[in-house]
């Protein structure tokens, strides 16, 4: 089945279709969504209303763009909402002047769980703007926008957030003996 | 820039491709939310040939049986009113977002509800759905009060105050386009609706909000997608054309400001009286429909010609 046909199924709300496109993308959004939310169920939950989201709203689909990007990009809302509504998001004070000193040379070649395992360690505000930055590539005015924060905070944010992480994973392949 | 770092380049690549399996509950609980979102479909297609005459007979007789109670019970006006107040939502609650997955309470509430998310801008059309939500015309005669104080002896402030306000109003940056209009529900009521459509055409939020009247108090009422929670102030002055609401439970905004501007549009300013700095933290108000300052958030409004 092309993609077109699978949309078009689904638009028919064919529900093997829309079993079809579960199956073919709720491993990827699924780990979108752990990247952003900790906890396995929540994410779980979060991952459902998406996908009722995708599923419900498929008409809007125009062709522009990729589909597998729109869904990503509902995803990706969906679990921000999810952390808005919770009020998980908090944001340290901005931090004037601050550099990315850490001369530390990390490179690592890492597997997807060591990445989560990572990501899990980083306070929420972090990792939502190290994962819209990094991963998602969004602009900081992006995320100052869709976080309603300031640019210099999602700045400060990414900035500690990288500092954490490096720190990180320096105690957890060197450790202190 | 800091994305040439070879390790956070190695973390976006690979976390690109993450691939976790969701438990086996989860396509058995998201079919079962289809399967109520699309019930009335279904239900319908399997209904045999003598299932849908019996309903349709049944559907017929309720229909005789209610028009023959509204001739002879009800005066004819009395009729009139009570649909017409059926077929709009009375309750901020009840509005229906964009994008909600919340079931409609009625099949007037399922038509509003699809109307919304099929057309996020929500023109109003004449002759189109909205019809009877804009129940009472523009207030074309401004309003102009002075020395007026709400509840405090000089005269009694009225909704209809703000019968101005009722209508579609729009405002663009360069983000996008944000949309509100605001309807006359029900006696004491108006209900506004806003929301903002990117410049990809995305909807980004909708936002629900109400000015009421209530034991001959005044209150503006604000709920959004993403708070899920109604919070309410209390008209404190009305003078010119400047009202000023308060709940003093707030950390910020206390006070929302309403002023109607000589142009024809409004702004609506969220702030604390004595004026203090907006805070740092992620508060709902910081979006694309406002204007972030130092101490207040702004909004600004033109008629929708």
């Amino acid at each position: 089945m092309t993609e077109q046909e699978l949309i078009a199924a689904c638009q028919r709300q064919d529900r093997k279709a829309q079993k079809y496109l579960f199956d073919r993308y709720s491993g990827k959004m699924y780990g979108i969504c752990k990247r952003y939310v900790k906890d396995h169920q929540e994410a779980e939950d979060v991952l459902i209303d998406g996908m009722f989201k995708v599923l419900t709203k498929i008409d809007d689909f125009r062709g522009a763009g990729s589909f597998e990007g729109w869904i990503r990009r509902i995803m990706v809302n969906q679990s921000l909402m999810f952390l808005r509504k919770r009020n998980e998001l908090k944001f340290a004070k901005e931090i004037d002047n601050l550099e990315l000193t850490s001369n530390v040379s990390v490179e690592e070649d890492m597997a997807a769980q060591e990445i989560l395992d990572l990501l899990d360690q980083l306070p929420t505000g972090y990792r939502t703007v190290f994962n819209l930055y990094v991963v998602e590539g969004f602009k900081h005015r992006e995320i100052a926008e869709e976080l309603g924060i300031s640019i210099n905070t999602s700045k400060s944010q990414l900035i500690l957030a990288k500092k954490r992480m490096k720190s990180l994973i320096i105690t957890n392949h060197h450790p202190k003996s | 820039m800091e994305n040439k770092d070879p390790l956070f380049e190695n973390i976006r690549k690979h976390a690109h491709n993450i691939n976790q399996t969701p438990s086996n509950d989860a396509w058995t609980k998201l079919a079962s939310r289809l399967d109520k979102h699309t019930l009335p479909v279904a239900r319908r297609r399997k209904l045999p040939g003598w299932g849908i005459l019996s309903v349709a007979a049944s559907v017929l007789l309720l229909v005789s049986l209610v028009f023959i109670i509204s001739q002879t019970v009800l005066k004819p006006e009395r009729s009139m009113v009570m649909a017409e107040h059926q077929a709009i939502p009375r309750q901020i609650e009840d509005l229906p977002l964009l994008g909600s997955t919340k079931i409609p309470s009625s099949p007037q509430m399922a038509e509003y509800q699809r109307k919304i998310n099929a057309n996020p801008r929500g023109i109003i059309k004449e002759g189109g759905y909205h019809k009877k939500l804009v129940a009472q015309s523009i207030n074309g005669q401004p309003v102009i009060r002075t020395e007026a104080t709400h509840g405090n002896g000089v005269h009694q402030s009225r909704l209809s105050d703000f019968d101005w306000i009722i209508g579609e109003w729009i405002a663009s940056n360069m983000n996008g386009t944000s949309t509100e209009i605001w309807h006359s529900v029900a006696p004491g009521r108006f209900v506004g609706t806003g929301s903002f459509i990117n410049t990809d055409n995305q909807s980004i939020f909708t936002e629900k909000m109400a000015l009421v009247e209530r034991n001959n108090k005044i209150y503006f009422e604000a709920i959004t997608q993403s708070a899920g929670e109604k919070v309410a102030y209390l008209l404190q002055g009305l003078e010119n054309n400047r009202a000023i609401f308060h709940n003093k439970f707030i950390d910020f905004p206390t006070h929302v400001e309403i002023i109607r501007m000589a142009s024809g549009g409004f702004t609506i300013t969220f702030k604390n009286i004595p004026p203090v700095a907006v805070p740092n933290q992620n508060i709902l108000l910081k979006n694309d429909r406002n204007t972030v300052k130092s101490k207040e958030i702004i909004r600004t409004m033109d008629r929708k010609i």
